[in-house]
C-alpha cells in the first residue's frame, strides 16, 4: 500500500517523480447527462495535457461518477494541490473540494 | 439585449469612439483568414490595437455571421471559472441553467452561425484554450477571434501578428507626402487634430513628426496618449519629454519585448504629466472592473487628495487625455480605462499603500448598490437595471471578499440584498458556488456563514437541485436558531419549504410556510410575511384549498403593492391566478394570470416568465384553445432554451398536462407546427402574446434590412417606436422595460446610426422601411 500522498501505485501514475501524489477531486453534478459528461471530460483532458506538456507537473487519471449520488469524482496526480486547482479552474469545470488521497491497489493482474 | 436574436447586424459590437486610422492592410488579412479558418488569434504587444482590429474586422464581416458578432471582453475577469459566463453575459443571455455551464454553452451555440471575438485572453490562456476547443469541437458554425499578448495554443488555431503601425522608412529625407503614408503619421494627425483644430502635417514639423513616431515605434495606444498632449505641449517639448522618459530603453533590439517597455515608458511618462488629483484618480479608478459612472466614482474615489467636487471635472480631464474612455448611455456617461492603463493604475494604487482601502469602498459602494435591491420597493426594475451594469464589479468585490476574510459579512450582506435579483437573472451555478465558497472562510456558528448558505439555497431550488437546496436551508435554520435570529430562520423555513412542495409533501411544505408566516408576523420581517403568504397560496391550491390560498394571494399581491416590488406579486399572480381558475372564476383567473407575465416581463425575469406561461399554456388547453396552448407551451420553451433552463420540476405535471390536452385537440401534426411557431417567438414576443390577447405577432423584419445597420432586433423595434413620435416613457411603458433602458437604447441606436437626434433617426427608419 502506498503511503499517504504517495500513490505510486496507481495506474498510469507510476511514472511520475516521488514528489508526486495523488489528488481526487469531488464535484456534484446534479441531473447531469452523457453530453454534458462528455464536454466535462474533454475540456478536463484538454486542460491537463496543456499542462502537462508544458512540465507543469500534473496529469488526470480518470474520473467515477456516482450516478445515484449524482457526485464526480476525478483523479490527478500532481506535485501540488494548486496545480491540479488550476487545471480544474482552467477546464472551466467548478468543484467542490480537491483532497490529497491514498490509493489501495488491488490484486495484480495475472 | 435580450438573447435569442437571429438577422445580420446582430452584435453587441461598441460603436467605435473615435476613427478608425490606417490599417488597411492587416484589416484586409484578417479577413482573409477569417473566411479560412473558424479561430484566429490577433497577437502583439499591449496597445498594439489588436482590439481595435478585431471589432473593425468582425464588424464589417457581420453579414456572414446571421446570429451576430459578438465581442466577449475578459480584461476584467481574473476568475477562470467566470469565463463562460463572460461568453453567456455578452450574448445577452441569462445563463439559468443548472450544473455545467460550459456543456450549457455548447448547446446553446450549437446551432448558431456566428463570431465570438474573445478580447484579451492572455491572463486567462488556458481557460480560454480550453474553451475555444469545446467549442470549435461542439459548434461547428461558431468562429473565434481571439486576441492576446501570445497565442492560445489551441490545434487548428491561425495566427497573426498584429504590428505596430507601419512608420516612414529609415531614410533622413522623407517627403511630407510619404509621411502621410505611413499608419503611425497618419493616426498622430487625427488624433492631434482633435486637440488642436486644425493641426495637419506640413514642411515645417515634418522632422518632429516623424521623430516622435519613430521614437514611439508606432505602437497606436502610445501615439494616441502623445497627440493628446498637443494642445498643451508642442511638438519638440513632447519629443524631448518622451526622448529623456525613454533613454532608459537605450537602442535594444526593437522587439515586443522592447516595444513593450515604450508603452509602459509612454504610460509613464503620461501619468508623470498628469495634475496631482488626476494621477491619484487614476490609481484608485484601477479597482473598478467593467467600467463606472460618475456616482460611482464619488463613492469610491473621492476623499483625501481627490474632493468628491473635483470628480467630475477630473473625469472630463482624464477623458481629454485618452486615459479615460467614456460613452454617453441616456443622460449619463460610463467610463472605462483599458486594460494596460488599468494594469498601471492598480500598480501605482499598490505603490501609494491604498489598494486594500480602495477595495473596501468598492465594496462598499456595491453593498449600498444592493441595498436596493434588498429595499423590495417600487425603484426594482431600475435596480436590478443598474446592477446588471455592475455586474462585473459585483464579481469583482466577491473576489475580494474571498481574499480578505474580514469581509465575508459584507459579501454576505450584499448576497442577502441581492437575492432576488440572482433568482431572477443567474448565473445560479455560479452565484452558488461562489457564495458556498466564500461561507467555508466564514466561522462556523456566524450569520454571514447562514446568510450565504441560505442564498446559495435558492440558487440550488432554481437549479432543481432541491437535495442541496434542503440541506443549505437546513444548515443556515440550524445558525438562525442557535443565534435567535428570526428572520434567518424565517427565511430559511420559507425556502426549505420548497424541496417538501417538489416532493409532493404539501402538508410538509404547508407547515414550514405557516411557520416562516407566523415568525414574520411576529417579528414584522415585512418580506418574508409577503413571499411567504405568496408561496402559501401556490401550495394550498395544489392541495386544493383554494379558499385559503385566494385570502393569502390576495393579501400578497395587496401587500407586494404596498413596497411596489413585483418580483413576489408576479409569483402571487400566478398563483392567486391558478386557484381563482380552479375555483371556477376562469376569466380573472387569466386576467391575473397575464398581469404575472406582466411583472415578470417588466422585471427581465425569464425564470418567472417561463412558469407564467406554462400557467397561461395550462388555461389555454383548459379552455380549448389548443392553438394558444401550444404556441405558449412553445414560447416556454423557446424562454427555457435563451436562458439554458430545464423545466422546473414543481411544474412538471401541470406541463404534461396541458401538452397532453393540446395534442388532443390538434393532432400530433398541427401541435408540433403550433408549437414551432411558439418557438420561433423572440422573449419579447412571447411576453406580448401571453399578455395581450392578440394573434402572433408578425415577424418583425430582420434588423439590416437595406443597408448594414448593426441594429439588434429590440433596438430596431424602438427606432420604429420613436420614428412614431413615443417619448422614451411611452416606449418604456409599452415593451415593459424602464425609461433608463430605453435611454440607454435610444443612445446606442444614435451611435450606432451615426445620428445626432430623433428627428434623424424618423427620417433614416422612413428612408429604410419605405
Amino acid at each position: 500500500m502506498s503511503g499517504p500522498g504517495q500513490g505510486t501505485a496507481a495506474a498510469g501514475a507510476a511514472d511520475h517523480p516521488a514528489s508526486a501524489s495523488l489528488f481526487i477531486v469531488e464535484r456534484r453534478l446534479p441531473m447531469i447527462n452523457e453530453y454534458q459528461l462528455a464536454v466535462l471530460q474533454a475540456a478536463l483532458t484538454a486542460a491537463a495535457c496543456r499542462f502537462s506538456s508544458r512540465g507543469d507537473g500534473v496529469r488526470y487519471l480518470r474520473s467515477i461518477f456516482v450516478a445515484r449520488q449524482e457526485r464526480l469524482l476525478s483523479l490527478f496526480v500532481a506535485e501540488t494541490p494548486e496545480a491540479v486547482r488550476a487545471v480544474n479552474e482552467a477546464a472551466l469545470i467548478p468543484f467542490a473540494s480537491i483532497e490529497s488521497a491514498i490509493e489501495l491497489p488491488g490484486p495484480a493482474e495475472p | 439585449m435580450r438573447g435569442g436574436v437571429r438577422g445580420p447586424g446582430v452584435s453587441n459590437l461598441p460603436a467605435e469612439l473615435t476613427s478608425f486610422v490606417g490599417r488597411r492592410q492587416e484589416l484586409r488579412e484578417v479577413k482573409r483568414l477569417l473566411t479560412t479558418t473558424r479561430l484566429l488569434t490577433l497577437t502583439g504587444t499591449g496597445g498594439a490595437g489588436k482590439t481595435r482590429l478585431a471589432l473593425r474586422a468582425a464588424a464589417e464581416m457581420s453579414r456572414g455571421f446571421p446570429d451576430g458578432t459578438w465581442l466577449v471582453s475578459l480584461a476584467s475577469i481574473r476568475n477562470p471559472l467566470l469565463v463562460t459566463q463572460a461568453v453567456f453575459s455578452a450574448l445577452g443571455v441569462h445563463d439559468l441553467s443548472a450544473g455545467l455551464s460550459l456543456s450549457s454553452l455548447t448547446q446553446y451555440l450549437a446551432g448558431k452561425h456566428l463570431l465570438l471575438v474573445l478580447d484579451n485572453c492572455e491572463h486567462l490562456l488556458d481557460a480560454c484554450a480550453v474553451l475555444v476547443a469545446t467549442l470549435t469541437r461542439s459548434c461547428p458554425d461558431v468562429t473565434v477571434l481571439a486576441t492576446g499578448r501570445q497565442a492560445l495554443g489551441v490545434a487548428g488555431e491561425v495566427r497573426m501578428v498584429v504590428p505596430p503601425m507601419s512608420l516612414p522608412g529609415d531614410k533622413d529625407e522623407i517627403s511630407v507626402q510619404q509621411l502621410l503614408g505611413s499608419d503611425a503619421v497618419w493616426l498622430l494627425r487625427e488624433r492631434a487634430a482633435a486637440v488642436v483644430p486644425g493641426f495637419t502635417v506640413d514642411a515645417g514639423n515634418a522632422g518632429a513628426v516623424l521623430d516622435l513616431c519613430r521614437r514611439l515605434d508606432g505602437i497606436p495606444l502610445a501615439l494616441e496618449l502623445a497627440a493628446v498632449r498637443l494642445g498643451s505641449l508642442s511638438l519638440d517639448q513632447l519629443n524631448q519629454g518622451l526622448a529623456s522618459e525613454l533613454s532608459i530603453l537605450g537602442a535594444g533590439d526593437r522587439g515586443a519585448e522592447y516595444r513593450q517597455q515604450t508603452l509602459e515608458a509612454t504610460i509613464g511618462w503620461s501619468y508623470g504629466l498628469l495634475s496631482e488629483q488626476e494621477r491619484l484618480l487614476w490609481a484608485r479608478l484601477s479597482v473598478f472592473a467593467g467600467g463606472f459612472e460618475q456616482d460611482a466614482v464619488i463613492e469610491v474615489c473621492s476623499g483625501p487628495g481627490v474632493p468628491a467636487s473635483r470628480i467630475a471635472d477630473l473625469l472630463g480631464a482624464l477623458t481629454e487625455k485618452s486615459i479615460l474612455q467614456r460613452q454617453l448611455v441616456g443622460s449619463s456617461a460610463r467610463y472605462w480605462l483599458l486594460d494596460t492603463l488599468r494594469q498601471y493604475g492598480q500598480q501605482r494604487l499598490r505603490e501609494l499603500g491604498e489598494e486594500t482601502t480602495t477595495l473596501k469602498r468598492h465594496l462598499g459602494w456595491i453593498g449600498v448598490l444592493a441595498k436596493s435591491i434588498g429595499a423590495w420597493d417600487d425603484r426594482q426594475v431600475e435596480a436590478f437595471a443598474r446592477i446588471a451594469d455592475e455586474r462585473d464589479n459585483v464579481w469583482a468585490a466577491l473576489d475580494f471578499c474571498s481574499r480578505e476574510p474580514d469581509e465575508v459579512a459584507a459579501a454576505a450582506g450584499a448576497a442577502h440584498d441581492m437575492m432576488t435579483f440572482w433568482a431572477c437573472r443567474g448565473p445560479f451555478s455560479d452565484v452558488r458556488r461562489v457564495l458556498t465558497s466564500l461561507a467555508e472562510t466564514a466561522p462556523q456558528r456566524s450569520l454571514a456563514r447562514a446568510w450565504l448558505l441560505w442564498v446559495a439555497a435558492v440558487m440550488a431550488h432554481r437549479e432543481n437541485d432541491y437535495r442541496a437546496c434542503a440541506a443549505l436551508c437546513d444548515a443556515s435554520r440550524q445558525i438562525g436558531t442557535e443565534l435567535r435570529d428570526v428572520e434567518l430562520a424565517a427565511w430559511s423555513l420559507l425556502v426549505g419549504a420548497i424541496p417538501l412542495w417538489a416532493d409532493g409533501d404539501l402538508t410538509g411544505a404547508r407547515q414550514r410556510l405557516e411557520s416562516a408566516l407566523m415568525l414574520a408576523e411576529a417579528m414584522q420581517v415585512e418580506h418574508v410575511e409577503l413571499d411567504a403568504r405568496s408561496t402559501l397560496c401556490g401550495v394550498l391550491a395544489a392541495a386544493g384549498e383554494l379558499d385559503r390560498a385566494i385570502e393569502l394571494g390576495e393579501q400578497a399581491i395587496a401587500m407586494s403593492m404596498r413596497l411596489g416590488e413585483l418580483w413576489v406579486r408576479g409569483f402571487a399572480l400566478n398563483y392567486l391566478g391558478q386557484a381563482t381558475w380552479l375555483r371556477g372564476d376562469r376569466p380573472r383567473g387569466e386576467a391575473l394570470a397575464r398581469e404575472a407575465a406582466t411583472c415578470k416581463y417588466a422585471l427581465d425575469d425569464r425564470n418567472g416568465l417561463a412558469i407564467v406561461l406554462e400557467t397561461l399554456a395550462w388555461m389555454a388547453a383548459e379552455l380549448g384553445q389548443h392553438q394558444r396552448a401550444a404556441h405558449l407551451l412553445g414560447a416556454a420553451e423557446r424562454v427555457r432554451h435563451e436562458t439554458s433552463q430545464t423545466l422546473i420540476e414543481l411544474f412538471r405535471t401541470q406541463h404534461e398536462k396541458s401538452q397532453s390536452v393540446a395534442v388532443q385537440g390538434l393532432g400530433h401534426k398541427s401541435f408540433e407546427a403550433a408549437f414551432a411557431r411558439g418557438r420561433a417567438m423572440t422573449i419579447s414576443e412571447a411576453a406580448t402574446f401571453a399578455v395581450e390577447d392578440r394573434q402572433l405577432p408578425k415577424p418583425v423584419p430582420a434588423a439590416g434590412t437595406g443597408p448594414h445597420t448593426g441594429l439588434t432586433r429590440r433596438e430596431l423595434e424602438i427606432a420604429r417606436l420613436v420614428a412614431d413620435d413615443l417619448t422614451n416613457k411611452e416606449i418604456a411603458a409599452r415593451l415593459f422595460l424602464s425609461q433608463r433602458t430605453v435611454d440607454t437604447h435610444v443612445t446606442n441606436i444614435l451611435n450606432k446610426l451615426g445620428l445626432g437626434s430623433r428627428v434623424q433617426l424618423s427620417r433614416w427608419i422612413a428612408d429604410t422601411t419605405g
